[in-house]
């Protein structure tokens, strides 16, 4: 059976090679598996055999001398015929048999597609016999004696074709793209003018690639990421509303210590800058001003270490060996970010020559540092 | 197998992503001290300090204005609880603030805080007196040397909350220029009201020091519907002596005054009623002997008709003579007593004959005493009385009290204004300044006895500043600062020059600082978090002036916990 199977792998490969031939595979590196024997896409029952060149003749006149005059048998039957037969002509209404396979050929993936070493062309389908020409030929019942029949071949079942051989795609995975949400914990007074906990949230979107393997297990990786924050306190002395918003850009560097593919440790240190925008707005329409904006920038740095769980390698890794490399997964990092304290006033009015001199109060120091907690939805490739 | 390990883990994401939410939840909450409201008193000026007082709070702002460069900051005072109502202290030129502080009742957090009178300057708590009761009056004598502390029972009273009920039969007095001490006895003075006082008391007055049974002594008058409660200040173990003008009668005595002659040792006291139409003459004489917890002196009273419903008194010397002059409006007549002379009338040649009545053809309800020239010897400054009417009748009269029981109406000179007037306001010694409701103002010379109107652009409230020579007009919710220079000129004429200083933001309301060195005038805006213009009293323009915003937030992220 398994000779068989080379065969017809054999004689599909010669018919299909043109046709795939425009569909050659990406700069992505792959390797490519020549099948083995035991195979894993064809089952012993649908296995087929090319018969060849005169046989098929030969039972194609046969066929036709005992199928006068009946009906054609369904395609059903004549691919439910046993291995046992012997070849025979395809009827009429299975003609287009051969479309399938280049449809087959057709609807390849575009993109990177394996292409196996040895991949035939799909033989063409022999044709059955019909179980009742079998029936009707009786021994001297015309004269002529009729072929007798002692193997039939099975041509293969329609509704499933032949799996191609499984391809393996390289499963290293460099790239890491991640959302994060962030939660930052501000303890000191002098945040409480803008919140109303000591609790605030930022996002971050962070971008991480494999710089190199210091050993078998231990990675470093560089990191680019940009997080955005802000909070609000209402009712501040009973009529005024305050509000925070932070940006913050970053670069930095992650060790990462994968002893299994699933579970990983990093330490993550970062720097950037840290863009700082506040507003103290008073609840009275009609006072002006009623809104006083101030901004400031400072630079910081943080430094946390984190775990990370992630799916099996190549979950996600198709039969032509696509998408090997993607993985998911759930990072929950600990750290605190060390942000110098932002010194903030209430702002001049806009210059205006006709203005009474005006001034303005100093608020202070706002304190930035503290804990914070990261959790990462992160996909890797 | 692996499907499996793989469900598993799946199910390990949403817990895992519930963590940094976990960490979301309100971890923390923000400090009090920015939860409460800033509820504030309106502002005054103390000490050249512009303080806002918070309500309900035990905290006081004090804005400095001494300083050549204004800051926008404020600092902070804290007192020893809720303040319940402020008067600055009289003859101290605004340097001091008395504030009367409600009791805090013991809770889970803070001790009781007994009711209190605290005195502060501009910068700091100067004295703070515990009081036994919890009182919402407060009265102080002309001098600022005496508090008076009482239950104020009118509708327009402070309410204070504190305690489980109010203790109304007790009154205090306070002794502000002494010092209280750990254990000893407080300066004050705890006092049961009379039996006879009920309700809270219609008035309190002061008497300068006064020598009473040959010694020095002070005298407070506290007046109920129906009795004179007078108390020795000076000698608190004394007991009170109690008055009642008109026996069984709700008489509602509403003014005192006290006499003393100084060479014959003789104090008297003289009362008027609003139910009475006598004056009453109470003379302060020693006591043969003083009981033991007595008082040293006694009183004898004497009425004396004083026309009808007599609404206002005023006591003068002429010469060495006291003279009583009472106004009463029911008859229409002004009345002179000379209080040595007895009921029944004398008329003999060429004597004197008392009471003297002098009809003014007008009902006049209030005296105002000067003493100045006329027009034709305004050099010659003799006592002279302007009687005049608070409704704002446009007549008038100047009385001349030197020998008046002798020329009578001859003395008497009644002045006829173009408008009626809202408010008299005494400017000098020898001017008035009659605000008009319309737009407007008068200014009435008592010694040349004629009066200059000035229009005003707008109706407004007119704010009289002697310390600059100004009326400051400062209309609510509008954008100008007007004024009226009153300097004299050198001829010894008011110039009348009068100017206005465009604001950026309106008026809510303008407070005066012209007590101190730097003379000032700041006008409030509204604002949630302090917004002022302030301004040189002496020549108010726009290019000096100084606006000062927010300074209720100044260095607020540095006060939290």
């Amino acid at each position: 059976m398994v000779m068989a199977l080379a065969v017809v792998l054999m004689a599909l490969g010669s018919e299909g090679a043109g046709a795939q031939a425009a569909e050659q595979p990406s700069a992505k590196r792959k390797t490519s598996v020549k099948p083995s024997g035991s195979s894993e896409s064809a089952s012993p029952g649908k296995a087929a055999k090319a018969p060849s060149s005169s046989r098929a003749r030969a039972a194609q006149k046969a066929a036709a001398k005992a199928g006068e005059g009946e009906k054609a048998p369904s395609a059903a039957k004549a691919q439910g015929a046993s291995p046992a037969q012997g070849p025979a002509q395809q009827p009429a209404a299975e003609q287009p048999e051969k479309a399938p396979v280049q449809q087959r050929a057709a609807e390849q993936p575009e993109g990177p597609v394996p292409q196996p070493a040895a991949e035939q062309p799909e033989a063409a389908p022999v044709q059955p016999v019909p179980v009742q020409q079998r029936a009707a030929v009786q021994p001297g019942a015309q004269g002529a004696a009729a072929p007798r029949i002692f193997w039939q071949a099975q041509p293969p079942r329609r509704d499933e074709p032949p799996l191609p051989p499984r391809v393996r795609g390289d499963a290293g995975s460099a790239v890491a793209v991640a959302l994060a949400i962030e939660a930052v914990w501000n303890p000191d007074p002098s945040y409480d003018l803008f919140a109303e906990d000591d609790v605030a949230a930022r996002y971050v979107l962070w971008l991480g690639y494999d710089l190199l393997s210091l050993s078998p297990r231990l990675i470093l990786a560089a990191e680019l990421g940009a997080g955005l924050g802000s909070d609000e306190a209402s009712s501040v002395y009973g009529n005024i509303d305050a509000r925070l918003q932070t940006v913050n850009a970053y670069a930095g560097a992650n060790l990462r210590y994968v002893p299994v593919a699933w579970l990983q440790q990093h330490i993550r240190v970062a720097a950037g800058a840290w863009f700082l925008d506040t507003e103290i707005e008073q609840a009275a329409s009609w006072v002006e001003p009623r809104r006083f904006e101030n901004d400031a920038v400072s630079p910081f740095a943080s430094v946390g270490l984190g775990v990370t769980g992630r799916t099996p390698t190549r979950l996600f890794e198709t039969r032509q060996g696509e998408f090997a490399s993607v993985s998911l997964g759930l990072t929950v990092e600990a750290g605190y970010s060390f942000v110098p304290s932002a010194s903030l006033s209430l702002p001049l009015p806009e210059d205006d020559d006709n203005d009474i001199q005006t001034r303005t109060p100093e608020l202070g120091e706002l304190s930035q540092s503290g804990p914070y907690i990261r959790t990462s939805l992160v996909m890797r490739f | 197998m692996a499907m499996a390990r793989w469900n598993k883990r799946s199910e390990l994401l949403p817990c895992m992503v519930l963590v940094s939410v976990f960490f979301l939840a309100a971890c923390g909450e923000r400090d009090e001290f920015f939860d409460h409201r800033l509820d504030l008193l309106a502002p005054m000026v103390v000490d050249e300090h512009l303080l806002f007082i918070e309500r309900g709070e035990d905290r006081v702002h004090l804005l400095d204005l001494s300083t050549k460069a204004l800051e926008p900051a404020t600092t902070q005072l804290e007192l020893p609880s809720n303040p319940l109502l402020w008067q600055p202290r009289n003859g101290e030129d605004n340097a001091e603030l008395l504030l009367l502080c409600e009791a805090r009742e013991q809770s889970q957090d803070e001790e009781r805080e007994p009711p209190s009178l605290v005195l502060l300057n501009g910068t700091r708590v100067v004295r703070r007196y515990e009081l036994e009761s919890s009182f919402n009056g407060l009265i102080q004598s002309e001098d600022g040397r005496y508090a008076f502390l009482f239950f104020d029972d009118s509708a327009d009273a402070p309410s204070t909350e504190v305690g489980l009920g109010k203790v109304d039969t007790k009154v205090a007095f306070i002794d502000l220029e002494a010092s209280p001490k750990r254990g000893e006895r407080q300066p004050s003075r705890v006092l049961d009201k009379c039996d006879e006082c009920d309700g809270s008391p219609n008035g309190i007055f002061f008497s300068p020091v006064m020598r009473v049974a040959a010694r020095e002594r002070r005298l407070a008058a506290v007046l109920s519907d129906t009795h004179v409660w007078l108390l020795d200040l000076d000698n608190p173990e004394h007991s009170e002596i109690t008055f009642e003008p008109r026996p069984e009668q709700e008489s509602r005595p509403e003014q005192i005054l006290f006499g003393h002659d100084a060479s014959k040792e003789e104090v008297k006291t003289y009362v008027r009623a609003a139910n009475s139409d006598d004056v009453y003459i109470v003379d302060l004489v020693p006591r043969l002997s003083a009981p033991e917890g007595g008082n040293d002196f006694e009183a004898r009273d004497t009425a004396r008709a004083a026309g009808q419903h007599p609404r206002d008194m005023a006591l003068y010397k002429d010469g060495t003579a006291s003279r009583l002059l009472v106004v009463s409006s029911g008859t229409l007549e002004a009345v002179v007593i000379d209080p040595d002379t007895s009921m029944d009338r004398t008329e003999t040649p060429g004597s004197a004959s008392w009471p003297v009545r002098i009809s003014l053809g007008f009902a006049a309800d209030s005296i105002l005493y000067f003493e100045a020239g006329d027009p034709e010897e305004p050099s010659v400054r003799e006592p002279r009385a302007l009687l005049y009417n608070r409704s704002g009748s446009p007549s008038m009269a100047i009385l001349d009290l030197k020998d008046v029981e002798h020329n009578k109406a001859e003395n008497l000179e009644v002045i006829h204004l173009k408008r009626s007037f809202e408010r008299l306001v005494s400017w000098d010694e020898e001017r008035v300044l009659l605000l008009h409701s319309d737009t407007g103002l008068s200014v009435l010379n008592l010694a040349k006895r004629a009066s200059t109107t000035v229009q005003t652009p707008f109706e407004l409230e007119v704010i009289p500043d002697r310390k600059v020579n100004k009326l400051w007009l400062a209309p609510f919710d509008q954008s100008r600062l007007g004024y009226v220079d009153l300097s004299v000129s050198p001829s010894g004429d008011l110039l009348f020059d009068d100017g206005e200083v465009r604001l950026d933001a309106p008026i809510q309301q303008m407070v005066l600082s012209t007590d101190g060195a730097r003379k000032r005038v700041v006008i409030v805006h509204e604002s949630d978090i302090g917004h002022v213009t302030v301004l040189n009293a002496n020549s108010p323009e726009r290019d000096s002036a100084v606006t000062l915003k927010g300074f209720f937030l100044a260095d607020v992220l540095e006060r939290g916990e």
